[in-house]
């Protein structure tokens, strides 16, 4: 933390270098949306085509999802605690709030693990009705960009660990942010349009 | 032979493919090691320069058209008598040649050659150092090539895909189609879609965020207008594939049945499809709108005529292009009510596609217009490309499809406008930038042999598909009664390709005998240039500017022509932290990773995927923690040294 990363991290540079990653996560953000966009869309035409499972009332467990969307929505705003300590430079705290949200993610994943095999327990595997199909489709997307945030966490760990607060890691912390609030707001989509229309269904 | 649980057979194409394979790849290293070049393709698959990776795109694009193109010639022939038996390409292994062909001219011709060109041409045209962000670049282009690799392995590997470039479902699922054709057609097309993807935000990002310093909006030159509005095309429109072609894969791989089984909904395919497909098509002409308005200005000599009621026809094309795809599936059944909303947006698309006839025609319109052979194929894109229109709007008629379904109209419509317009628009692109990729001029009296030959060919082959196709000839057939009355319009159009195809390999010869000649080597701006692209030496260098050109003008170049001595000036600005990316192999690391999880989704081993996926995941972090590692960083004063120590 001498002279020169204080020079570096003039709010110019900052901006300078922060401003075409910020764009083009953005732009990422928009083609997950469409593919996200397209699954939901698969699922409710596939809303009808149940075969001889189940509706969607009697499948969706509404009150267990309740525990695991609060976890994902916190760490929604561990992430912003995490970002805002990198920004005053308190590497100790930003460390445990990258790690809290982590546990947080693994805390999510872990139940819905949980959820996806009680549903196989009950017979209701991965080809029983296109329905289902659908189901585990757009929530095991959801899942995978969970995991990979929870990966990419990790990762940032290490940066954060090795380099302290420099221009690369507000780049890097830039891009995690976009992608992990967007990710989510996914899970308020499906918690809203899988979980609770579902009960109305 | 049993490879990977799948059945290879050994007949006569097979090892006929397999040999001349293995002879290209001999013959490449034998050429290679002669002319000790080793080094040279080493740097080149490292690069992170825009126009490398640019040339990398069109040369493999460039291998997958020739692939194609013998895809071609081996349907015409198949075509060209009535109940004719050519070799073994009768039904399955005809649709297979089919379904090739039309994917790889789609997504691994097509799109490489435009994507190459803006790769080469947008951040000159904007007065940018590089593309936002290099590395992705590179591993852009990598995925398309292992997609496209992926694509021409299937023939030799169990089977080709066979169910057309649009891969309908329930054709595409379940046990009705052999081999492992569909697989490979997901993986490749989905791996190389990824790329796509990443590239249009690269493009997007370039254009909106590193313009030099005085380019408004109404001063982007048109290529890059259009490279702007395709790449956010490939945004909005690809990702939808994408969602598709997992969901295909979930159905032939892991057992869901959500396009077919009993309780699937195949129509939902064809909608996610086309909602892609639509846009697709944009895509694949906008740029080459771009490439023909840069041409046609620069060699009409004259300002392009209405240059913003040119940008808005290509905003509101893109626009439109969202909101037509209905139009594919009028026969679907889904209603008067959806067809006829569907014919008039089809219909209303024809109007900014006219705007923009009128205005390259009114460029031209009292122009001193100098005839090379970048010119001759733009003027010739025009008509060829009107008749490509109007056929298209007579398809949007709904009761009239009816007729035009499915027939070879269909066909002779979809070639006039992807290579009337494309094609010829990649052509175009070809002669004009030339010089800029590669320093040297192609020879001008080759060229336009060329250009005519092609020309010539072209209408010959497509013509008669018109007739042939509202005589009754169905699409995707391998043969035709004597009684049909349909030898004729055949037997032309087999000729016609034939020609094309002798029109193809006179342009190898072209740039072979031009690059002994080196006719006019290193000329900055050999055409009289009107934008900032011409200011630079030719072939361009990776690093320059180290201040950014000042923008006056929409036509910079010129307007420092016509108000100076034809330099353009600089920004005084000095710039702290100009960033350039060190060559890597992690790019090409990657897609390897990407082929080994695909190649594992293909043949259903488990064990490979998941290694490939691990490869890719710990590739993914190496680059993240050797980020600071793989720059270096200049001021404006050092790069400026740089570039003097270059030069020496």
């Amino acid at each position: 933390m001498g002279v020169e990363s204080n020079v570096e991290n003039s709010t110019e540079t900052l901006l300078e270098y922060s401003s075409p990653r910020k764009t083009a996560m953005f732009l990422f953000i928009c083609a997950e949306a469409v593919i996200f966009g397209s699954l939901f869309a698969t699922y409710f035409v596939m809303l009808h085509h149940l075969g001889d499972g189940p509706g969607p009332k009697e499948f969706f467990k509404f009150k267990e999802m309740i525990l695991p969307t609060i976890l994902l929505l916190s760490s929604s705003l561990t992430w912003y605690l995490a970002e805002k300590t990198l920004h005053v430079r308190e590497k100790g705290k930003t460390l445990f709030f990258i790690g809290l949200t982590a546990l947080l993610a693994l805390g999510f994943l872990s139940l819905e693990m949980i959820e996806f095999l009680k549903n196989i327990g009950d017979g209701y595997t991965l080809g029983r009705s296109p329905f289902i199909s659908s189901y585990y489709l757009l929530v095991g997307l959801h899942g995978c960009h969970v995991l990979f945030g929870i990966l990419w966490m990790a990762l940032l760990l290490v940066h954060v660990k090795t380099k302290g607060s420099t221009v690369a890691n507000h780049g890097r912390f830039v891009s995690f942010s976009i992608y992990w609030h967007f990710v989510d707001s996914v899970w308020v989509f499906i918690f809203l349009l899988l979980y609770a229309l579902g009960q109305f269904l | 032979m049993s490879f990977f649980n799948t059945q290879i057979k050994f007949a006569s194409d097979i090892v006929a493919a397999n040999i001349s394979i293995i002879v290209i790849l001999v013959a490449a290293v034998i050429y290679i090691s002669l002319a000790k070049k080793w080094k040279v393709i080493w740097s080149l698959i490292r690069t992170m320069d825009h126009r490398k990776i640019g040339i990398l795109y069109i040369a493999w694009g460039f291998i997958f058209f020739l692939r194609a193109g013998l895809d071609a010639m081996l349907m015409r022939t198949q075509l060209a008598f009535p109940n004719f038996h050519f070799w073994v390409f009768q039904g399955d292994k005809y649709d297979q040649v089919m379904t090739t062909h039309g994917t790889l001219m789609i997504f691994f011709v097509a799109m490489p050659f435009l994507i190459g060109l803006m790769n080469i041409a947008v951040p000159l045209q904007i007065g940018a150092r590089d593309i936002a962000f290099p590395f992705f670049n590179s591993l852009s282009m990598w995925l398309f090539v292992i997609g496209g690799l992926l694509i021409n392995m299937s023939f030799v590997m169990g089977g080709a895909p066979s169910t057309g470039w649009t891969s309908y479902v329930p054709l595409a699922v379940g046990k009705d189609i052999v081999g492992n054709g569909t697989a490979f057609y997901d993986m490749g097309v989905q791996v190389s879609g990824i790329g796509t993807i990443m590239t249009s935000i690269n493009m997007i990002t370039t254009i909106l965020k590193h313009r030099a310093p005085g380019m408004g909006f109404m001063k982007i030159p048109l290529f890059t207008w259009s490279a702007l509005i395709t790449s956010i095309l490939i945004l909005f429109a690809f990702p939808v594939l994408s969602a598709a072609l997992l969901i295909l894969l979930f159905d032939n791989q892991f057992g869901t049945q959500i396009f077919s089984g009993e309780h699937g909904n195949p129509v939902l395919w064809q909608h996610l499809f086309w909602a892609f497909g639509h846009p697709e098509v944009y895509i694949v002409i906008l740029p080459a709108f771009g490439v023909f308005s840069q041409v046609i200005s620069t060699f009409a000599s004259k300002r392009i005529f209405g240059y913003s009621s040119m940008v808005l026809s290509m905003l509101a094309i893109g626009f439109l292009s969202f909101m037509v795809w209905i139009h594919h599936m009028f026969t679907v059944g889904l209603g008067a009510f959806a067809n006829v909303v569907f014919a008039i947006t089809s219909m209303l698309i024809a109007v900014p596609t006219g705007i923009k006839i009128f205005n390259w025609l009114f460029t031209i319109r009292g122009g001193s217009v100098r005839f090379t052979t970048a010119m001759l194929y733009s003027l010739a894109f025009i008509p060829s490309f009107v008749i490509g229109g109007v056929t298209g709007v007579m398809q949007a008629v709904v009761p009239a499809d009816y007729q035009y379904h499915d027939s070879y109209f269909v066909v002779a419509h979809l070639h006039y406008v992807m290579v009337g317009g494309t094609v010829f628009g990649a052509f175009s692109g070809f002669y004009y930038w030339w010089p800029k990729m590669f320093g040297y001029l192609l020879n001008d009296k080759i060229g336009k042999w060329q250009a005519w030959t092609f020309i010539i060919g072209f209408h010959m082959t497509f013509l008669p598909m018109h007739l042939s196709g509202l005589q009754g000839m169905p699409r995707r057939t391998f043969t035709y009664l004597p009684e049909d009355g349909l030898f004729e319009f055949n037997f032309i159009s087999t000729m016609g390709a034939y020609l094309m195809a002798f029109s193809v390999l006179l342009f190898i010869w072209n740039v072979f005998y031009s690059y002994q000649k080196k006719e006019r080597w290193g000329v900055a701006d050999p055409w009289d240039g009107r934008t900032m692209d011409w200011a630079v030496p030719s072939p361009s260098s990776h690093i320059r500017w180290p201040y950014l050109p000042v923008v006056r003008d929409l036509e910079n170049l010129w307007y420092a022509k016509e108000h100076g001595d034809g330099t353009l000036p600089f920004s005084q600005k000095e710039e702290k932290r100009i960033v350039v990316e060190k060559p890597t192999i992690i790019p090409l690391l990657l897609s390897g990773g990407f082929f080994t999880i695909s190649f594992g989704l293909i043949f259903a081993v488990p064990l490979i995927t998941v290694a490939g996926f691990m490869g890719t995941l710990l590739l993914m972090a190496w680059r993240s923690i050797t980020y600071e590692r793989s720059i270096d960083l200049y001021t404006s004063a050092q790069l400026e040294e740089a570039i003097r120590r270059e030069e020496e």
